[in-house]
């Protein structure tokens, strides 16, 4: 019988998975915006677009999904609508979780 | 008027008279310097450069440096001599190979890529390249391909460390390059040429410190297909004009296009242009056969870069000004 996911992942990761949307703007907040304060960082604001992420940010923020919520980024998955936006990650890590 | 590719066409001798008339006015008036150094690197915008320079110093004041390193095309030094030739003017020949080693580029180079794959090794080529943006509108993530010594190719997405390690070693020999125009530069009194085009300019495809430092940059206004009609009007050579622009920068061959741009410098002219002079993307893509869909995310991918790039055209940013010296 599998274990229960609770107790197979690390206290991160659970986190991660109770919160992805917490867990996804602290990263950002902390990777690519430090200093800035939290409420500046909008929901709904393109991140590339606004300058927050560049190519190697977003590189980042795939390995950081990949390692926090343990699901592979497929390479044809790498589209705004999935990843240019808070809303749109949260809805991406959503999807992906439900597809697992 | 609806938009045509001949809205970019100039008049190659009445441009070439106003790009060497504030050459000479910027270097010999405002630097107050006696020539100009510049790298040829056998491709179409120095080759020009260095043109536009003997008219408007005389080739007895132009200093122009082949710097070849491993990965060089031999194809480059070869064309790099013949636009020497034809321009009277003295190459200096400075392999900066034996430079780059020293500084650990190739090393560093083998490290980031091993992150990626541990194989990689002695007789290995890589090259950097990014998905086309006329297809979907996936986002810019770098791809990295290595063929190994039996030809058999493979590509994977970098890490981020990968892909940042790789682009700072790799940067290495843009910036080397430019130690060596400036010790010339030093040594006549010279000033140094920066030679990237307006597509170059504008979407920041450029090592900061690197290629992207320069006195003056004659050709920073020009769209490429411009820089071209120039080459025609200044003879610079056939073979240097016809030769597809390239990064020669990884040990695999790799066009501007598979790199950075998204469509041939042609087509991505006629956008940069379009886009411009708030050109809708419809009329854009009767012009070019694309749909107005893909002229659409071939604009987009050039405000991605623009925003992206911004920091690289900024000098340094102090506290407060110091107006006593500009």
């Amino acid at each position: 019988m599998n274990k229960p996911m609770s107790d197979t992942i690390s206290d991160p990761v659970r986190d991660a998975l109770s919160g992805p949307r917490d867990a996804l703007r602290a990263f950002i907040l902390d990777q690519f915006l430090a200093g800035a304060d939290p409420s500046s960082l909008k929901d709904e604001q393109s991140l590339e677009r606004t300058g927050v992420i560049d190519s190697a940010g977003m590189l980042e923020l795939i390995m950081h999904l990949e390692e926090t919520f343990g699901f592979v980024v497929e390479a044809e998955e790498a589209l705004p609508s999935n990843f240019d936006s808070i809303n749109n990650l949260v809805a991406y890590v959503g999807r992906k979780r439900d597809a697992a | 008027m609806s938009f045509q590719l001949s809205d970019l066409v100039i008049d190659s001798a009445t441009e070439t008279g106003r790009v060497v008339d504030a050459m000479r006015e910027q270097v010999l008036g405002r630097l107050k310097k006696r020539g100009v150094v510049l790298g040829l690197s056998g491709g179409i915008d120095s080759s020009v450069c260095a043109a536009l320079a003997v008219k408007a110093f005389g080739s007895e004041k132009v200093c122009a440096i082949a710097m070849p390193e491993r990965d060089s095309a031999d194809e480059s030094l070869a064309l790099a001599e013949l636009v020497a030739r034809v321009l009277a003017v003295p190459l200096v020949v400075e392999a900066i190979g034996p430079a780059l080693d020293a500084l650990g580029c190739y090393r560093r180079q083998t490290e980031a890529i091993r992150e990626v794959f541990p194989g990689y090794g002695e007789g290995w080529r890589c090259k950097v390249v990014l998905p086309s943006v006329l297809d979907s509108d996936r986002i810019s993530v770098s791809r990295l391909v290595v063929e190994s010594p039996d030809g058999e190719r493979t590509e994977a997405r970098m890490s981020a460390k990968a892909y940042l390690g790789l682009i700072a070693a790799t940067n290495l020999k843009q910036r080397v390059r430019k130690l060596v125009e400036y010790t010339h530069a030093d040594r006549m009194n010279f000033a140094v040429i920066g030679t990237p085009n307006r597509l170059e300019y504008d979407q920041g495809f450029f090592v900061k410190q690197g290629d992207g430092a320069a006195d003056v940059k004659p050709i920073a206004h020009l769209y490429k297909t411009q820089v071209y009609a120039l080459a025609a009007h200044l003879g610079v050579p056939e073979s240097v004009c016809q030769r597809p622009p390239t990064t020669d920068t990884f040990s695999l061959p790799q066009g501007q296009d598979e790199f950075y741009f998204a469509l041939p410098y042609a087509a991505m002219d006629a956008c940069l242009y379009a886009l411009n002079h708030g050109i809708p993307p419809a009329e854009v893509g009767a012009v070019l056969g694309l749909s107005e869909v893909q002229i659409l995310r071939v604009y987009r991918d050039i405000e991605r870069k623009r925003v992206a790039t911004r920091y690289l055209h900024e000098g340094p940013l102090l506290v407060q000004a110091v107006n006593e010296v500009g």
